[in-house]
């Protein structure tokens, strides 16, 4: 299980494009300022589709951290504790630590993270890419806004789903 | 200074090949910072920097995010030069499109022309254009900075721009 910068060869222009819809907002390693709800706010500005998801980052056990919000291609539902949903999803124990790892230091250092969580296997690898968006509210809570998507195998999202090239530009 | 002309219904690219130092750090810091970026990257084959040791965060730390695209010019025929990833900022094309597939001859003519040479050198390319084209018209800045795919063949070059806005 590793995590690894996503390689230019294969960032899609959605991603790009998410991206650079998060540098145009908040500067080059921005956090987010919220004002009033979050999950309104991120749809206001069209930041959520199928492959995003909202993880409040409360409390010092990331096992329990609540999903705020998921899309419906995100196989881990809405109200439901982080790191019970992600278990139900792999059999490998790592990921929550990885994943919760990410997300605290992209809280942490203010600065948005492109990572490929990648999962050897013997036959072939799952891997998922995901931009990494630090938020902040009023109430100096901290949030991560996830997008991501499947590059091989299925551990995150519904492969089913295919993902919505829509510009956020 | 080379400058080139490339002329076609009405079409009128022009390319002049300047020398790095002429980089204006201020004018163009994407331009600088991608540059500088190429230099500094491990070699592990060669005179060449591999194209797998660029990621997208590296990238967005450098300021650079939609100002380059990405051209995988592995083919021996230019004509099938293809964008990888076509620069979010720019206008006029497509991740996929081939230099083929470019309705400007002029324009088809003159990147077959610059991007081949790039890929000769090995060595960063850095030139003004001025397109008049019907569809619009700019002028920029562009540096073309070859990778390879691990060996010592140019495989893609990653190509900043840089127009003022």
């Amino acid at each position: 299980m590793e995590a690894i910068d996503i390689p230019i060869l294969s960032a899609t222009d959605r991603l790009q494009r998410a991206l650079l819809r998060w540098v145009d907002l908040c500067g080059i390693s921005g956090l987010f300022h919220v004002v009033g709800d979050v999950q309104q706010c991120l749809a206001k500005l069209d930041l959520l589709d199928d492959h995003a998801y909202i993880i409040g980052i409360i409390g010092e056990n990331p096992s329990e951290w609540p999903i705020l919000w998921s899309g419906d291609a995100v196989l881990i539902d809405t109200g439901r504790e982080f790191g019970p949903s992600i278990r139900e999803r792999t059999e490998e124990p790592r990921l929550v630590s990885l994943l919760a790892q990410e997300y605290s230091d992209a809280v942490r250092y203010r600065r948005a993270a492109a990572r490929r969580f990648c999962m050897r296997r013997p036959n072939a690898d799952d891997a998922v890419d995901q931009l990494i968006f630090p938020i902040r509210d009023r109430s100096s809570f901290d949030y991560v806004l996830v997008r991501g998507e499947s590059v091989s195998g299925e551990f995150l999202y519904d492969r089913n789903r295919t993902v919505q090239d829509r510009e956020v530009q | 200074m080379i400058v080139e002309r490339e002329f076609g219904s009405g079409d009128l690219v022009e390319s002049r090949v300047c020398p790095l130092t002429e980089l204006d750090e201020a004018k163009d810091a994407p331009l600088a910072r991608l540059t500088r970026y190429w230099f500094a990257l491990p070699r592990s084959h060669g005179v060449l920097p591999d194209i797998d040791s660029v990621g997208l965060t590296e990238l967005t730390r450098l300021g650079v995010l939609g100002w380059f695209h990405l051209v995988d010019v592995a083919n021996d025929d230019p004509a099938k030069y293809r964008y990888d990833l076509f620069a979010l900022r720019g206008i006029g094309g497509y991740p996929g499109q081939r230099l083929c597939d470019i309705p400007s001859k002029a324009l088809r003519r003159a990147l077959e022309r610059d991007l081949t040479r790039a890929k000769n050198s090995q060595f960063p390319l850095f030139q003004g254009v001025r397109a008049d084209l019907s569809s619009h018209r700019r002028d920029y800045r562009r540096v073309a900075l070859p990778f390879s795919n691990g060996l010592n063949d140019v495989t893609h070059l990653l190509l900043g721009v840089h127009f003022d806005q």
